[in-house]
């Protein structure tokens, strides 16, 4: 399906061919058609009214929810499969006879949770970072990745944020801190057709690395989204070139985890609220800080959100609990129980800000894992996921030492052969980090039969944080 | 026989000795005896077994049990016009140890023991190669539901919905993405 958005015009070209811009190494649009923009819009118009009472939103919540179960055991095999061995009813009251499933579920056989009837000519692949040691790949629809668009908005909108986007100028960048990651230019229908560039900010992508500071001096985004290593990056350059820093009306900080100290900085540097933001490859956006600093609020309201313990029971409300979705807008990966790996604790206390929906207090999940290669360069847990990628690994464990010594163990999907795995492995770790490296990888069947509960920690890194 | 008929779930325990070729043989033996009045196939079976995968013969042990039990459906007593050596050769051999050979290969024993659903496919495979009816169904009635129980035939449809979604995947990563505004 061809986008209906136009993205070859005068602006996009003048942004394109700067002379400070990036090395563009992609090229791609919103993928979005009329009618797929007319149900984007009216998902934006929907939210609002369902999540202006808390009636409505349980009452659509529940339907969407049941509806998902139906459909899941008629047409997901994972589902079909299960439900030869137990009872499974369609109902909300019934969900807790859904098993809970991990990332190591999804990794095994991602085609077992893809409903069978449904047309797939949309589909879009997306690759998880892999963060917690499970990498794979999720399938998206554009309908369901332009709805992001639609909750950011939301989202500023609660912050008191008011934005203007428009053809005229650059809506959104999403900037990195990566030594490799696709850059391009396009235009989204959410953002009213406004620009969106994804630019990467690290030296690697620019023949000076200040021109990241004035492109986008250049191209004055309204808003940025981005990781706060990526966010601190660009700062530092601002700062190391004498520019005059840009004032956008918000960052978005996704990806992981926005230290305080972080925010403070970056509120102060940029003049503008820094928002940390709460989504999964997997399941989409969650929540959102409170722009009272009171937890995150639980964003899309078509995501039912329990918190289970080690042993997957539901929790009291207040007691911390595995933080484990069902629904959302992907049709073509529907979740059911998925426990993301992250933690929190639940509330329903009206909140101060006047958002309605319930809270995720003390939010635990996504640590920054920043590694050192053998030029002093730094690489996120991103990269080394991205290395990796390539690779048919189920499940994986990363740690560095002080020393930059790396030990990798792994286990391999099942049905993979174990061919030249470790020398190509130990080659592409040496190509990122720098020969020299002690480099010790070996392969741990042990892995994948550990415990659910988020024990593994697949990247760890022993030398000091970046960008505290 | 009469311990088979209660299908204690440890006929499913891969650690005991139940369903080793040796012991399963007197079990069918008495079986036979017992139900059909047939003694002259046991070297016809032994080989079969033995061809079994040890999950095959603990289903088929378990499926002796369902079928002397009653199962769902009343069903050695409703087969006329059988010698007593046919009606051995269709439920023996040419259902329970062919289904025992399938489901071996699909399903967990544990699985099949105490599950209704696999008790009643079980059962209606019988019925079939007996060309028994089904008391209140119509033939189509009883074909369409034994279509939605039959684990083999629902393992081929479910290969066929992941070969076409395996298909639909490779093609989704040849094309680009769409424009995500925010990362994860």
């Amino acid at each position: 399906m061809e986008s209906e958005i136009i993205t070859q015009d005068d602006l996009i070209l003048a942004l394109r061919d700067n002379k400070h811009a990036p090395k563009w190494n992609y090229s791609t649009s919103d993928k979005l058609t009329a009618p797929m923009r007319k149900e984007v819009s009216q998902y934006e118009k929907n939210l609002r009214a369902v999540k202006g009472s808390p009636q409505t939103w349980q009452e659509s919540l529940q339907s969407s929810v049941e509806k998902l179960l139906g459909n899941a055991l008629d047409h997901i095999i994972f589902y079909q499969r299960l439900k030869r061995v137990r009872q499974l009813l369609p109902r909300c009251d019934h969900l807790q006879e859904f098993p809970p499933i991990s990332r190591s579920d999804l990794a095994k056989e991602p085609w077992s949770f893809v409903p069978d009837n449904i047309d797939y000519s949309d589909m879009v692949i997306y690759n998880t970072t892999g963060t917690t040691g499970h990498p794979f790949e999720v399938p998206q629809h554009p309908v369901s990745v332009a709805m992001y668009g639609s909750l950011i908005k939301d989202c500023l909108n609660r912050w008191g944020i008011k934005v203007e986007f428009a053809p005229d100028h650059v809506a959104i960048a999403l900037v990195g801190y990566q030594q490799s990651t696709l850059s391009f230019i396009t235009r989204l229908s959410t953002f009213n057709d406004g620009v969106f560039v994804k630019i990467n900010v690290h030296p690697v992508a620019y023949a000076d690395p200040s021109y990241p500071c004035h492109y986008l001096r250049e191209a004055q985004p309204e808003i940025l989204t981005g990781d706060p290593l990526a966010f601190t990056q660009l700062a530092r350059l601002f700062e190391a070139y004498h520019l005059e820093r840009i004032h956008p009306k918000a960052l978005i900080s996704t990806g992981i985890e926005l230290l305080p100290r972080v925010r403070e900085f970056l509120q102060s540097y940029f003049g503008c609220p820094v928002i940390d933001w709460y989504s999964l490859t997997e399941t989409g956006p969650i929540a959102y800080a409170c722009p009272q600093g009171s937890g995150y609020h639980i964003l899309p309201p078509d995501i039912h959100v329990e918190f289970l313990d080690e042993q997957g029971n539901n929790v009291q409300e207040g007691e911390s609990g595995e933080i484990t979705i069902t629904g959302g807008r992907n049709r073509y990966f529907p979740l059911i129980r998925y426990r993301t790996g992250d933690w929190g604790r639940i509330t329903f206390e009206k909140c101060a800000c006047g958002d309605p929906m319930p809270r995720i207090i003390d939010l635990q999940g996504r640590h920054p894992v920043i590694f050192q290669a053998k030029s002093g360069e730094f690489l996120n847990n991103a990269d080394v996921a991205r290395i990796l990628r390539p690779f048919p690994l189920l499940i994986y464990e990363f740690v560095q030492e002080r020393d930059l010594s790396i030990h990798v163990r792994f286990d391999l999907l099942p049905n993979k052969p174990m061919v030249d795995i470790i020398p190509k492995v130990r080659q592409v770790l040496e190509t990122a980090f720098g020969a020299g490296i002690m480099i010790e990888i070996t392969q741990d069947l042990s892995l994948a039969t550990r415990p659910l509960q988020g024990k593994i920690r697949p990247f760890q890194s022993h030398i000091s944080v970046l960008y505290e | 026989m009469d311990a088979l008929s209660n299908l204690p779930p440890e006929f499913a325990d891969p650690t005991n000795k139940y369903a080793e070729v040796s012991n399963l043989l007197p079990i069918i033996s008495d079986f036979l005896a017992d139900n059909l009045q047939v003694e002259d196939i046991l070297d016809l079976i032994e080989g079969k077994l033995a061809a079994l995968s040890p999950e095959g013969r603990r289903i088929f042990l378990i499926s002796i049990g369902i079928i002397v039990n009653g199962g769902p459906l009343p069903l050695l007593t409703q087969a006329k016009g059988f010698t007593p050596k046919k009606l051995a050769e269709k439920v023996i051999l040419g259902t329970l140890v062919k289904e025992a050979d399938s489901l071996g290969k699909l399903v967990p024993p544990s699985q099949l023991s105490g599950d209704p659903d696999r008790a009643e496919e079980l059962c209606r495979k019988v019925a079939r190669a007996l060309d028994l009816p089904i008391e209140g169904e119509t033939a189509e009635e009883s074909k369409t539901r034994l279509y939605q129980l039959d684990s083999v035939e629902l393992d081929k449809v479910q290969q066929e919905v992941e070969r076409k979604i395996q298909k639909a995947l490779e093609e989704a990563r040849a094309r680009e993405a769409a424009s995500k505004p925010s990362g994860e």
